[in-house]
């Protein structure tokens, strides 16, 4: 019942700031159009007038793009320079937005609203930058620490049962051992959205005491955060499953003008789900630390 | 009392037992030029082998010699500064490596027991001049006896071991090739080159311990346990360049016959779930070969399971080819059905027709990956034949002409393997150039006549060793057309082929009689050296297509045609004949809307482009 009252209830916190997901959803759309817009460019001179392109409508012609890549190769490495920076800053804006997101979340759980919104939402931002920089560090070498744990534990899942084929993705041995690197996944990422929670309600503490006060919640409430976490992540899974369905249909649809347009409209779609639900993980966290650090205090 | 029955039953018996050996033995077709006799035992404990061999040659020039030239292959493993070593793509710290040492040691070398020349020999490298006491006469037979011992490095370019597995390539002192001018084609062991040798028949009896299983060129006719836990394997080959073996002691067999064609996969326990694939591949490929360029002339064929490594796992000999399993989805990637044709297809190129591999190694590797394509597509489709994996579909021509681009203009296609600039130049030519120069013969010529000149190529030129004139003779005699001009830019330049479609316009004509009527003109343009006739389609408004050919002497053309209907769209080369063209993406334009093709591009990208923002928001 925790589990699935946190659920809803953080998803009428997003819906109550459904602002949030407007700026998640603009961040996304800002950052993608402005690595678009050169490959536009570059796709507009080479298949904008060419007869053949026509076959990039039904498969993926490879001998357009083998051609493509090859004379675009100068401006292209130039773009890929330009997509490093791109993705680099977009991580810096989103360290930067996730105070807002996580500040606006919390006063949502804790009915604490009295400023205009965007003010608070910015205020939160700048307030919690420096934190969530940190925060986002201490993520990085986790995620390599998780890396380094999956190869340990894949090397001794190998040596028991055997190797079996590299890519043979219906084999038992790569389904184990997929799902073992999505729980160290899972983990890592849940262990950040906590640190979070933890940094924003304890603000002004030092890091590491925070870190540690985040360890010592996760251990003491592993089942019942990792639940919740699961529970997230499997209608996240089916949301994903529909969209895939959908997609598959659309592209089996004559690919004129409407269908493309029609496939385009679920994707935004399905990305402003993605940015509502990134959102929900968030807020029914909140929830649930709440709720148990309610429980903990009565 | 013997009854005149009896005799006649055992002479009848005896004539049977002749004619069915006369059936058994195989057809000679090839010269016997150098014949070789080994025994040689492997020392599985020192990586050593022990050999003696009796190497019968005959001079096949116009002239006499006094000097025999022969290859010692295995010294191109003695230190890191032997040619081979020196031209490898290996960092240094790799080369030195004690592991990587091999050699070969000629203990004895004479002409009889008595006749010793060991003194009289010259050695550089890997390449042995011996002078004979007499002058060896136009068609003269001598006959040399070799004693020698190698120490077989840890597999590194070919030869080797591996743990306890051996494959034994480019061994045994081994005879050059005499040209008919009396001059011998002899060259250093090159890292970018194979290998060029006469053919002949090859006795060889090699000993091992006793739980180990060989794979060999040729076939096994006898088998021996000696003493000393060992045993002798004795293997005949008959029409063949070359001698090479696996041994191992977990190999496992299965075999197969194809059209009276026994086909053998030695295999490692690891690989048992692959040998039906890979048998399989083997029984198609032989067949479709066979259908197409003319029949395999043995009655025996061997694939080994040999690891991966550099022609370790992928590797040529007469008879025999080396295939290591791949551990990707072959539904999905088809790495081990692109080995085993391209091997296969190297029977022709290679084990057949004797090309040389030295000088001229197009003819052998691009053949073959020519022939890979034709059994890839006709197995797999057009599209995807090579990976049809998550939405990426490759084929074996895009994988060509993907290679191509990466390499265009540092060197021509026929020049000597060890003068190219570097592995890459050598790949990009020999391998993927060489076999869009062919696959562009096809598309002019039709499936058809291609294999009609394939054919006779193959059946003038089997066991011998043809050149690249040979083979432009050959096209030329079979279409009937002088195509020189065209093989004397593809082979010996390095002028790159890209035709353009410039301009479009459709200009309405003023006259009263002209009213209604429009001029269409259309530039294009042969931006590369290369001068192939091209085709060039006019699409216009009503549905009309007017077909043209253009020379492509010129550096521009300009085509002006009166029509009813306006341009829609112009086209040069529309079948996309010229599998050389770098640029195919300027090969038409259109006035048509394009609109739903960027649609569908951007608004994709754009959805790419958010899941990795969205990606970005859960660290």
């Amino acid at each position: 019942m925790f589990i699935l009252s946190s659920f809803a209830e953080g998803v009428k916190n997003v819906w109550t700031e459904k602002f949030l997901v407007g700026m998640m959803f603009l961040f996304k759309l800002v950052f993608s159009l402005v690595l678009l817009s050169p490959l536009y460019v570059m796709f507009s001179a080479s298949f904008a007038t060419n007869v053949k392109a026509s076959n990039l409508l039904t498969w993926f012609d490879l001998s357009l793009f083998i051609d493509f890549v090859y004379h675009w190769r100068k401006t292209l490495s130039i773009y890929f320079l330009m997509f490093i920076l791109v993705c680099g800053i977009a991580m810096l804006a989103f360290i930067f937005l996730s105070g807002g997101f996580w500040g606006m979340l919390r006063d949502g759980v804790k009915n604490r609203g009295q400023n205009s919104k965007m003010g608070r939402f910015f205020g939160y931002c700048g307030k919690y930058f420096w934190g969530m920089f940190k925060i986002w560090l201490f993520m990085v070498v986790l995620y390599f620490i998780a890396i380094f744990i999956f190869l340990i534990l894949a090397i001794v899942f190998n040596q028991v049962v055997g190797k079996g084929s590299l890519w043979e993705i219906t084999s038992w041995r790569m389904v184990v051992k997929f799902l073992i690197g999505i729980i160290l996944f899972f983990l890592v990422n849940m262990i950040g959205d906590y640190l979070r929670i933890f940094f924003i309600e304890n603000y002004g503490e030092r890091f590491l005491k925070v870190v540690r006060k985040t360890f010592k919640f996760l251990l003491t409430n592993f089942f019942r955060t990792l639940s919740l976490y699961y529970f997230l992540s499997v209608i996240l899974t089916i949301a994903i499953f529909v969209y895939l369905g959908l997609y598959k249909g659309m592209n089996a649809m004559p690919q004129t003008g409407f269908f493309i347009f029609l496939t385009f409209l679920i994707q935004q779609i399905f990305v402003v789900f993605s940015s509502f639900y990134r959102l929900v993980y968030y807020s029914s966290q909140l929830v649930l630390y709440e709720k148990i650090s309610e429980r903990t205090v009565v | 009392m013997k009854s005149p029955y009896y005799k006649f039953l055992l002479g009848s018996l005896f004539f049977s037992f002749l004619l069915l050996g006369f059936c058994l033995a195989e057809e000679k077709h090839a010269p016997q030029i150098a014949c070789y006799k080994i025994d040689v035992k492997l020392d599985t404990e020192s990586k050593k082998l022990w050999g003696n061999e009796t190497l019968t040659f005959v001079n096949t020039s116009k002239k006499s010699i006094d000097t025999l030239f022969l290859h010692l292959y295995p010294d191109a493993f003695q230190s890191d500064t032997t040619t081979l070593m020196k031209e490898s793509f290996f960092p240094d710290r790799v080369k030195k490596k004690e592991k990587y040492r091999g050699f070969i040691k000629i203990k004895r070398i004479g002409l009889t027991s008595e006749l010793d020349l060991t003194d009289k020999k010259i050695i550089d490298e890997t390449i042995m001049k011996l002078p004979i006491p007499d002058p060896l006469p136009p068609q003269g037979r001598i006959e040399l006896e070799i004693e020698f011992m190698v120490k077989l490095p840890e597999i590194f370019v070919r030869m080797g071991y591996s743990g306890e597995d051996f494959m034994i390539g480019q061994w045994f002192p081994k005879m050059a090739v005499l040209e008919e001018d009396g001059n011998w084609n002899a060259h250093q062991y090159h890292f970018n080159s194979e290998f060029f040798a006469d053919f002949g028949t090859y006795d060889i009896s090699i000993t091992v311990p006793l739980d180990y299983v060989i794979g060999s060129t040729g076939y096994l006719t006898e088998e021996r346990t000696n003493p000393d836990s060992t045993k002798t394997l004795f293997f005949h080959a008959e029409d063949v360049h070359d001698f090479a073996w696996a041994a191992s002691p977990d190999y496992q067999i299965s075999e197969r016959m194809v059209d009276g064609i026994k086909v053998s996969f030695f295999y490692k326990p690891e690989h048992k779930e692959d040998v039906d694939r890979i048998l399989d591949y083997a029984e198609f490929a032989l067949k479709y070969y066979s259908s197409c360029f003319g029949k395999y002339h043995y009655g025996h064929f061997t694939m080994v399971d040999t690891k991966i490594g550099l022609g370790g796992g992928a590797m040529e000999y007469p008879t025999l080819i080396t295939v290591s399993p791949s551990r990707v989805p072959p539904e999905r990637i088809r790495a081990d059905a692109l080995v085993v044709f391209h091997e296969i297809a190297h029977q022709w190129w290679y084990g057949m027709v004797a090309s040389n591999e030295f000088e001229e190694a197009w003819l052998d590797e691009g053949f073959a990956v020519y022939s890979e394509r034709r059994a890839l597509e006709k197995r797999f489709g057009e599209r995807a034949n090579l990976i049809d994996l998550w939405g990426i579909k490759l084929s074996d021509l895009d994988f060509a002409r993907l290679s191509y681009l990466l390499d265009l203009q540092t060197d021509p296609i026929v020049k000597n393997s060890w003068e190219f600039r570097n592995y890459l130049s050598y790949r990009t030519n020999v391998y993927s150039k060489a076999s869009l120069v062919l696959e562009t013969l096809r598309n002019y010529l039709g499936e058809e006549k291609m294999n009609k000149v394939l054919r006779e190529y193959f059946q003038r030129y089997k066991s011998k060793h043809p050149k690249t004139l040979d083979f432009i003779q050959v096209v030329n005699e079979v279409t009937g057309e002088d195509l020189t001009f065209l093989f004397e830019q593809l082979l010996f330049g390095t002028g790159v082929c890209d035709y353009e479609v410039t301009s479009i316009e459709s200009v309405p004509l003023e006259s009263e009689d002209k009213k209604g009527r429009y001029r269409i003109k259309v530039v294009v343009r042969r931006l590369g050296e290369v001068v192939i006739p091209v085709d060039v389609v006019i699409e216009l408004e009503d549905g009309e297509r007017i077909e043209q050919i253009w020379d492509g002497k010129e550096r521009w053309h300009k085509i002006e045609i009166e029509t009813d209907s306006k341009i829609e769209a112009a086209l040069i080369d529309p079948e996309n004949k010229i599998a050389l063209d770098i640029n195919v993406n300027n090969n038409s334009l259109t006035v048509r809307s394009s609109d739903s093709v960027m649609m569908k591009l951007s608004t994709q990208c754009l959805f790419w482009m958010e899941t990795l923002m969205h990606w970005i928001t859960c660290f």
